[in-house]
């Protein structure tokens, strides 16, 4: 068993298993880059760089089975540790080369905590506007808002995993304790549009959820779904939930208003944004933008700040970082009210990769050097 | 957006343009311009793509445009400066009618416009040879507007491209139309009080006195009746109607500063008009430098008043110019294209690789050594004086456009040849060196005649930062030309192989085999740090360490194989033929990286798309396919049983070892 153990210690460590691993990444992301222009790059980062296993189409036609960039990073990360940190001699003579692999299996770390513990959206506000939560690109949940009066007093929300792996003909039950009524969820399109089939069987007021083929942009997915509402007594309702509806369902069950809406994720953050003033500036005499600045004011409990995003200057507060992406409307006029979006992200590995570059810079930089002053010694003795 | 431009002219101005451009006359070559005219004439500044630059700028790129070539070769043999092709396109419209400034890559593109085409397929045409289809040519390219960029074949590209050029041509030879011009207005008016003139006023008259007018109308507003008031604005209006007609054409050069150092646009005549009549804001002494360009429309005939005239236009702008801090750079910009640095280097480095070829053939002698590097040092000296210029011209870091990659990659990658040059004096990185330097200039060279517009362009929001251009565009850009060069070396290495150059000289390839393997380990570590900086910066400005975005990949990849490469040879699956012919793979993938990726056209990286070298990158890939195929020829040879003894064995060691 030990010397099995060791067997594979050794393959794991080994040179060959790391040039294997690089030169399947390195297929992997040519095939990534190219595949862009035909299918996005949602869909390709969902399919090669974010997958175990994939199988891709050579020329178009020829299914080459291959292992996908999570399973390699996590490979590469084993004949890291192995081959690179235990089994390393740990000397004097290359010491740049031990801290150089320190910082890329910081790097994988750090894109292994990205990938699993970050979040991200989009927060978007005209002048004056104010906001503490930020939207989602892609994903999307099912807000219920229970109403007293005209007041909305309780939300409940379906997140994004209960739908996203909703095949078109299954249907998910789902109810809540506090909610007099159970939900069934069918027909989810993660692209979709409504359209008008008084004779389909299963139209809602004569209306279809019709299934689109997905985007290349992925942000311009609009998902849709049937949605019945089955009350512990009395009818169901059938409905349609579609994300580009101007307003949401309602329903009124044991007296009380409910309103139903699908929509792309909202995450709340613990503070508050207004935008006071966005700037944008071409530069003279072309549309060519030179700067966008948002003139904001953040307010945490009683205390307000005021901020400047800009680009390549974001604002970082708790965790959370804003950056200027973008503004609107596109055609406005010099007089129209503008607004600005924000790209909000919370990624705990934020920084760590600033802190790789820097150990591996320094790692390559010492075994270089230590390499270059070996070369040179060596030449001197040539010419001498 | 010039298309757009170019739509909203001929919807506007179709039958206008045809009509100015049936005047036909005799036409007499002008008098020649001296050269302190010139020199003054050059050195105007003039706001252009965002930035002000010196007129001499904007006109060698608007006639490389038009004419594929920075200088225009007349019949009788005469060579035209830009600037004085573009003060005879201003001055002598008629002249500059005549001149075939126009390339057509194929002649196609002119018939489809029912212009009588020339017998040579790639070929130079005058206006008035394109007059007879203008409208044709025109609606054409309304057409071909419509069409998607990347579905447009290259005959449609070409007709719009030609009606662009025409189009741009058109304001310039009608630009001075409003110096020609002179207002009237109607009798018994408040206006014509202004103007009292018979002859009628000059353009720069009218803007100096009716914004008077429309102020002493605005303060009677209540006193004067509604039939007079009525009489009065319409006078204005339709004075102010007949400005903007004559001015029409004066759109396109902004030569006039404002003194307010708070307005970032300089003015062009016709911007002059707007700015008059905004009697909300006080009045701007603009409108005086609008009177110095009608004069010198009026002695263009005069060469010496015209100078002197010129002399007290460019003294005025320069000092405005120079109270906003837009001045201090245009004798340097000026000065960085009459020294024509990148030619003499291009050539220099064609020289160059003669003179070391030749060298070969002599024995070795310690001056001979020398000379070789000095031919090499000396274009090399003056490719980064040229970069050092454009570093001082725009403030910014070396590279900050695909152009700008060109000139660093060719810098970095000859300074690192002769660095080792310099170290084991074989001779052999030094025409390494010289190949890679005229190549790089050669290719400079076609993609600046390829694209015509500005290599200094204004940047968008998100590169206007030099931190991170001098940090992670120079690191990674410095990591393609270590790719490059280990490929360059790797070429030396398997072709001296396969034709037995110095055959059994185990020296001469031990000791290209380690310079390779030496820029190997040099482009690793840019390209690794490089990538990484870029993903630091992308952080900072998108939210997000890694979005395989195609450029980054395309630098992801080149770190990966550099990885392949040094673990494969630390792993002994390699020796160093197989070092060789994977830094040859290398530069393939730096290709790939630096131009392929571009012609996806999709990605962030937007401002670095480019079309058109489809073709080129394929012959350079499969030229590169076949140094490989012959690299394995080699390969079969040495495994010979004579050979057989060189080939290492494998083992599977630690990932670190020396």
């Amino acid at each position: 068993m030990t010397k099995l153990f060791k067997r594979i210690f050794i393959f794991c460590a080994s040179y060959g298993f790391a040039i294997v691993l690089l030169t399947f990444l390195l297929l992997l992301t040519l095939f990534g880059t190219l595949e862009q222009v035909d299918q996005g790059l949602y869909m390709v980062q969902k399919k090669y760089f974010e997958s175990y296993f994939v199988v891709h189409d050579l020329f178009g036609v020829i299914p080459l089975p291959l292992p996908g960039v999570y399973l390699l990073l996590a490979l590469l990360f084993i004949n890291l540790v192995c081959g690179a940190i235990i089994r390393a001699p740990k000397n004097w003579r290359q010491p740049g080369m031990l801290i150089a692999h320190f910082g890329i299996i910081f790097l994988v770390l750090a894109g292994f905590v990205t990938y699993h513990f970050s979040s991200s959206g989009y927060m978007r506000l005209y002048e004056h506007q104010s906001a503490n939560e930020y939207v989602s690109y892609y994903d999307w949940e099912i807000a219920i808002t229970e109403y007293e009066g005209e007041k909305a007093a309780r939300q409940f929300t379906i997140p994004n995993d209960v739908l996203a792996d909703l095949a078109p003909t299954t249907v998910r039950t789902l109810y809540h304790a506090e909610l007099p009524f159970e939900l069934q969820i069918s027909g989810f399109a993660p692209n979709a549009a409504p359209r008008l089939a008084p004779q389909d069987k299963g139209a809602v007021d004569g209306v279809i959820i019709e299934r689109l083929k997905l985007d290349t942009n992925a942000e311009a997915n609009i998902a849709g779904a049937y949605i019945l509402v089955a009350p512990k007594s009395g009818e169901t309702m059938k409905g349609i939930l579609w994300g580009g509806a101007i307003a949401p369902w309602l329903v009124t069950v044991g007296g009380k208003d409910y309103a139903l809406d699908l929509r792309h994720t909202r995450t709340e953050v613990p503070f508050t944004i207004r935008l006071d003033k966005f700037i944008r500036e071409l530069h003279p005499r072309t549309g060519i933008a030179s700067n966008f600045e948002s003139e904001v004011t953040k307010t945490e409990g009683e205390i307000s700040r005021q901020v400047d995003i800009k680009m390549n200057e974001p604002l970082r507060h708790r965790g959370y970082t804003f950056f200027q992406a973008s503004w609107g409307p596109e055609n406005a006029g010099p007089n129209d009210k503008l607004f600005s979006v924000f790209s909000v992200v919370r990624n705990p590995a934020d920084q760590w990769p600033l802190y790789a570059c820097l150990i591996i810079s320094g790692g390559l930089l010492v075994h270089f050097l230590q390499k270059l002053f070996r070369y040179l010694r060596a030449e001197n003795r040539r010419h001498a | 957006m010039k298309q757009w431009v170019l739509v909203a002219w001929i919807a506007a101005g179709i039958a206008t343009g045809s009509a100015l451009g049936q005047q036909r006359s005799p036409v007499q070559a002008p008098p020649q311009w001296d050269q302190e005219t010139l020199r003054l004439a050059a050195a105007l500044p003039i706001q252009d793509s965002g930035r002000v630059k010196p007129l001499d700028t904007y006109a060698q790129f608007t006639l490389l445009r038009f004419n594929g070539m920075r200088a225009l070769r007349l019949p009788g043999g005469e060579r035209l400066t830009p600037i004085a092709w573009l003060l005879n396109c201003l001055f002598y419209p008629e002249t500059a009618k005549t001149y075939a400034h126009f390339i057509v890559d194929n002649s196609e593109a002119v018939s489809a416009a029912g212009i009588v085409a020339h017998e040579n397929k790639r070929d130079r045409y005058s206006y008035n040879e394109l007059l007879p289809g203008r409208e044709r040519l025109f609606e054409l390219a309304r057409q071909y507007t419509q069409i998607e960029d990347k579905k447009r074949t290259p005959i449609e590209q070409q007709v719009l491209n030609l009606a662009n050029n025409v189009f741009e041509f058109e304001q310039l030879i009608h630009f001075f139309d409003f110096a020609e011009a002179r207002f009237r207005a109607p009798a018994g008016t408040a206006l014509a009080q202004a103007l009292p003139e018979a002859e009628g006023v000059s353009y720069s008259e009218a803007l100096r006195r009716a914004p008077d007018v429309l102020l002493t109308l605005r303060s009677q507003n209540a006193a004067l009746s509604a039939e007079v008031l009525e009489r009065e604005v319409q006078a204005l209006s339709t004075l102010m109607g007949e400005m903007d007609q004559a001015a029409v054409f004066a759109q396109g050069l902004a030569l006039l500063p404002p003194r307010d150092a708070a307005v970032k646009e300089w003015r062009s005549p016709a911007d002059m008009l707007a700015v008059a009549f905004d009697v909300s804001k006080p009045r701007e002494e603009t409108v005086g430098l609008v009177a110095f360009l009608e004069e010198l429309h009026r002695l263009r005939d005069d060469r010496p008043a015209f100078r002197a005239q010129l002399a007290a236009f460019h003294e005025q702008v320069k000092q405005v110019a120079e109270a906003r801090g837009e001045y201090q750079k245009i004798p340097i910009e000026v000065f960085f294209y009459r020294g024509k640095f990148f030619f003499y280097s291009q050539w220099l480095f064609v020289l160059s690789f003669l003179l070391i070829a030749l060298s070969w053939l002599a024995p070795r002698r310690k001056w001979l050594d020398r000379t070789v590097l000095a031919t090499v040092a000396l274009p090399t000296v003056l490719l980064v004086i040229g970069i050092s210029l454009r570093c001082i011209i725009r403030e910014r870091p070396p590279v900050s456009t695909l152009y700008e990659t060109i000139l660093f990659i060719t810098a970095v990658a000859v300074l690192m040849a002769l660095l080792m040059e310099f170290v084991n004096r074989q001779r052999i990185a030094v025409a390494v060196g010289s190949v890679l330097g005229t190549l790089g200039m050669f290719i400079a060279y076609r993609y600046e005649l390829k694209e015509g517009v500005d290599t200094m362009p204004s940047l968008v929001a998100v590169l206007d930062t030099n931190f991170w251009l001098s940090t992670h565009v120079t690191t990674v850009t410095t990591g393609y030309a270590a790719g490059m060069l280990s490929g360059a070396i790797a070429h030396v290495y398997i072709l001296g192989k396969l034709f037995h150059f110095r055959k059994g000289d185990i020296t001469f390839y031990r000791t290209l085999a380690r310079m390779c393997y030496g820029v190997l380990c040099f482009g690793l570590l840019f390209a690794t740090v490089g990538t990484i900086l870029g993903g630091i910066w992308a952080n900072y400005s998108w939210g997000r360490f890694w979005g395989w975005d195609p450029k980054e990949n395309g630098a992801l990849m080149i770190v990966l194989w550099n990885l392949v490469i040094l673990h494969a040879r630390m792993g002994r699956y390699i020796a160093d033929l197989g070092t060789a012919m994977c830094a040859v793979v290398l530069a393939m993938i730096v290709a790939f990286s630096w131009w392929g990726v571009n012609l996806l056209g999709v990605g962030l990286h937007s401002y670095g798309f480019t079309s058109g070298i489809m073709n080129m990158l394929m012959i350079y890939w499969i030229a590169e396919c076949a140094v490989i195929a012959l690299g394995l020829c080699v390969y079969w040879r040495e495994r010979t049983p004579r050979n057989a003894q060189q080939t290492p064995s494998r083992r599977a060691g630690p990932a670190v070892s020396s």
